[in-house]
């Protein structure tokens, strides 16, 4: 943590928390509401992301009234030690006439840490409130698992793991071994909402939905890191379709994934582009052809319909921005299941 | 086959999209159109809510090109919309908005809106589905149906739909209620009619089933064991604001008991529905409004409704001027700006329950909201006589402005002695969720769009409302020497002192609000 620029609160000794936190409300002065739905926890393993990862509470405290518990660990350092600030995020609500506080508890683990994390945890929830953890590091072998039985959902980012297989199954050993509902959310598949939400929307229509059954080709332009993005993408079209999903390889050595409707074969076109996200998705059917695209960092996505007789037809739609607060604070306002999700994930895995 | 059967909607929270569709709107350079419709119809856009094809056709007489119309509604939505207008989408979004020059009584007018309609379909994929909204002034609702149903407007080709949204007020008592209703469903089935109470729109009047229904804790106390009664309030401060014309022929029982408020009896009344169809759920809302005693003599109204009207007095520091100078209304003026009514729903849930309602303009402050008194603790422990009264717990559904739910209850205060004082638990809607609530025309176009007419008033809950009312209009409006009093209170101050008699006599009074 670079402490010149940055200061994460008023420092507190761990033991002095709760009082600490009752002093601040009752210094403010101010006319102020102390507000909380839930309980987040961000895991980060890297002591330089408090200070994004406190910008992100702010940010997502201004659409989800929480208490944020903010850990940095540093498992490496030998020797063991604890330190501890508090803060509050307040905006003006948006009825106007008052301000809205979320409180921020910071936490700096050397040492042992994973031993640490369920009583620093435990110790500071909000109680009777739903805890939701977003893990920003690949996951350890094994999860610690206390942990995990106290968690709801459990946020993480598939984009970022290095062996995606690996880390699925060590969070799908963790996920075994824990007795209560643990809801899995993905910022990865959060990114492919602003694509599934419209086709989801072009399918809703009476008079489209019915060719489903007629498409013939699905092509996904990505970029190069998100690769990931674009697999549940199909995973979630092949799963909800029920396509098959097939890993081939071709004469010249390269693997494709082939996409059939029973014995209806589908062309699939995965196109890696320069670039960060996912760019565009076309779905093409004899009668229409569908293309999702969005110019790199605008904040609109552009449908355009295409029928076979020529007519041609364009809508814009406002694209939900991609950083991470952004993806957790909208997947927050999701409902709580991820059977989807799942489903997606279990067809693209053999690919992965 | 229906959308729901779409497997790509499945996990993905939000509703099914609409169907494409054309909004007409009559009345289309109004009031109501600039500051409600056409804000709301952005927001559903901004928030990818609107099905893509989606077409605005205002209908007026003034003459427009669609261009200048697109810019005063820009205008308006940049001033009224709950979200910042953002240029790329609001340029998209008003490439769906047109605009039709008729006279409402010009059949010719209609002919062309017809063929326009096609055109649209042809070239927008709107599919002759059509959602005609009456945002005129009522009296022109018989001669736009007419001409909607001459032009062959009000029936759908097979495999669409036509369906028409009508403003409020629903008539002016239920003879005129019956009128308009015939009217209407000369033109329009009543499954496609959709009669807009926007009180019903609102976030906290849709929280009350989910309250009642979804908390266990609630429904067990919700009868005559364990209520005292309850209080519906819709207070304030503004005086009749350039409406003085029209508001002299109604006054606050038309304007806001018949509709308003009966919704919201309704919903706090009524029994569980079996399911959340519209009709179910207004089956239940009907029954609550057959349930209301009637007032059957000008005695009883006397007795059970008082009404008054604003005299000079002071809002905010500001001296104002009573209601019968105002500018348009008559300086012997009778109506009522101030209803306070004492209500027995028959039925055995509510068996000597009483609710009290009370409207008014000219109060010391705005607020609508729906206070449910409990019964106070048995007088033993620490409701002896020796002690202070407890007063019970109060549950308050606040449906604006500050939307929320507060429950009051005892608590004892710190030190040796015992000392017990009523404390809040409050829940705002607005510091808990940061998320804006939609504006209740959102909610409303959305579902009507979609064909959800649980949120709109079906005919028979019109007609039943208007039913009870009218009495007390006729009793108002009856011989002279038998008619109840109209009392004037000051502006600024919460109603003639015979509104707080109406509870006092009970040994109740009106909630400090």
């Amino acid at each position: 943590m670079n402490a010149t620029t940055f200061s994460p609160g008023l420092p507190v000794a761990t033991g002095e928390i709760d009082r600490q936190l009752k002093t601040l409300w009752e210094t403010d002065g101010q006319e102020t509401a102390r507000a909380s739905l839930m309980n987040l926890a961000i895991y980060s393993e890297d002591p330089e992301a408090l200070e994004e990862n406190t910008s992100s509470i702010a940010e997502i405290t201004q659409k989800h009234a929480c208490r944020a518990i903010l850990i940095a660990a540093r498992p490496d350092c030998a020797e063991a030690e604890v330190r501890a600030w508090i803060t509050a995020h307040c905006h003006t609500s948006k009825a106007g006439s008052k301000t809205v506080c979320c409180e921020q508890i910071t936490f700096l683990l050397q040492g042992d840490v994973q031993a640490m994390i369920p009583n620093i945890v435990f110790a500071h929830l909000d109680s009777d409130l739903p805890l939701y953890l977003w893990w920003q590091p690949q996951f350890p072998r094994p999860i610690e698992a206390h942990i995990l039985t106290w968690v709801d959902r459990l946020i993480f980012d598939s984009r970022a793991w290095g062996d995606f297989r690996d880390q699925l199954a060590i969070l799908q050993e963790a996920v075994a071994k824990t007795k209560r509902r643990l809801t899995l959310r993905d910022l990865n598949w959060a990114r492919t909402l602003r694509f599934r939400e419209p086709i989801a929307q072009i399918f809703d229509d009476p008079v489209n939905w019915p060719k489903l059954p007629t498409i013939s080709k699905v092509s996904i332009a990505y970029g190069e890191d998100s690769q990931t993005t674009a697999l549940l993408l199909v995973g979630w079209l092949a799963s909800q379709l029920k396509w098959s999903l097939r890993w081939k390889m071709t004469p010249n050595g390269r693997g494709v994934i082939q996409m059939e409707d029973g014995d209806r074969p589908i062309e699939l076109a995965l196109e890696s582009r320069p670039g960060f996200s996912m760019t565009s998705l076309s779905i093409v059917t004899p009668e229409t052809t569908w293309r999702l695209f969005q110019e790199q960092g605008s904040d609109f996505m552009h449908l355009g319909t295409e029928r076979a007789d020529g007519t041609k037809r364009e809508a814009l739609l406002i694209a939900p921005r991609e950083s991470g607060a952004a993806l957790v604070s909208e997947d927050l306002t999701r409902g709580t299941n991820d059977r989807i999700y799942l489903k997606a994930i279990a067809k693209i895995a053999p690919m992965l | 086959m229906s959308a729901s059967t779409n497997p790509l909607r499945e996990g993905i929270a939000a509703r099914s999209t609409p169907q494409p569709c054309s909004l007409v709107i009559f009345g289309a350079t109004g009031d109501l159109t600039h500051r409600k419709l056409i804000p709301a119809l952005y927001n559903l856009a901004a928030d990818g809510d609107l099905p893509a094809g989606l077409t605005v056709i205002g209908f007026a007489r003034r003459d427009k090109e669609d261009e200048p119309f697109r810019k005063e509604l820009e205008e308006a939505t940049r001033k009224f919309s709950r979200q910042t207008v953002q240029d790329e989408l609001w340029n998209s979004f008003a490439q769906t908005i047109f605009y039709h020059r008729s006279e409402f009584g010009e059949a010719a007018g209609y002919q062309s809106l017809a063929k326009r309609l096609d055109q649209i379909d042809q070239e927008r994929g709107t599919r002759g589905n059509r959602l005609f909204y009456l945002a005129a002034a009522p009296e022109q609702f018989d001669e736009i149906l007419t001409n909607l149903r001459d032009a062959g407007l009000n029936e759908a080709a097979e495999g669409s739909w036509a369906r028409v949204v009508v403003e409020k007020p629903f008539g002016t008592d239920l003879p005129s209620a019956r009128n308009l209703n015939a009217i209407v469903s000369h033109s329009f089935h009543e499954r496609d009619t959709y009669r807009i109470d926007h009180y019903l729109g609102k976030e906290t009047a849709q929280n009350i089933m989910v309250l009642r229904f979804a908390n266990a804790i609630f429904e067990p106390l919700w009868n005559n064991r364990h209520i005292d009664h309850v209080q519906i309030t819709a207070s304030e401060p503004l005086g009749v604001e350039g409406r003085g014309g029209y508001y002299d022929t109604a006054g606050a029982l038309r304007d806001m008991v018949q509709n308003h408020l009966m919704q919201l009896l309704c919903l706090t009344a009524m029994e569980p529905p079996t399911d959340l169809t519209a009709d179910s759920v207004r089956d239940e809302k009907v029954k609550v409004l057959r349930s209301l005693r009637p007032l059957e003599s000008a005695a009883e109204v006397a007795e059970n409704v008082i009404r008054g009207q604003y005299a000079a007095g002071s809002i905010g520091g500001k001296n104002v001027i009573g209601y019968r100078a105002e500018d348009r209304t008559d300086d012997r003026s009778m109506t009522e700006t101030f209803v306070a009514l004492r209500l027995r729903i028959d039925n055995w849930r509510w068996a000597n329950v009483p609710f009290y309602m009370r409207v008014g303009k000219r109060l010391p402050k705005g607020a609508t909201e729906i206070a449910v008194q409990f019964k106070a603790a048995p007088s033993v422990l620490f409701n002896n006589p020796q002690s202070p009264t407890l007063l019970g717990n109060v549950l308050v559904i606040r449906i604006q402005p500050d939307e929320g739910i507060s429950l009051r209850m005892e608590a004892k205060i710190p030190g040796s002695s015992l000392r017990i004082e009523p404390v809040k638990m409050d829940f705002h809607y607005g510091t808990s969720f940061g998320k804006a609530s939609p504006e209740a025309y959102e909610r409303l176009l959305l579902d009507a769009m979609s064909g959800d007419a649980t949120l709109f008033a079906r005919r028979d809950e019109v007609e039943q409302a208007w039913a009870f009312v009218d009495a007390i209009e006729q009793a108002w409006h009856g011989p002279a020497a038998k008619q109840p009093e109209l009392f004037f209170y000051p502006s600024g101050s919460w109603g003639p002192a015979a509104a707080d008699e109406l509870l006092e006599r009970e040994g109740r009074a009106w909630r400090r609000l």
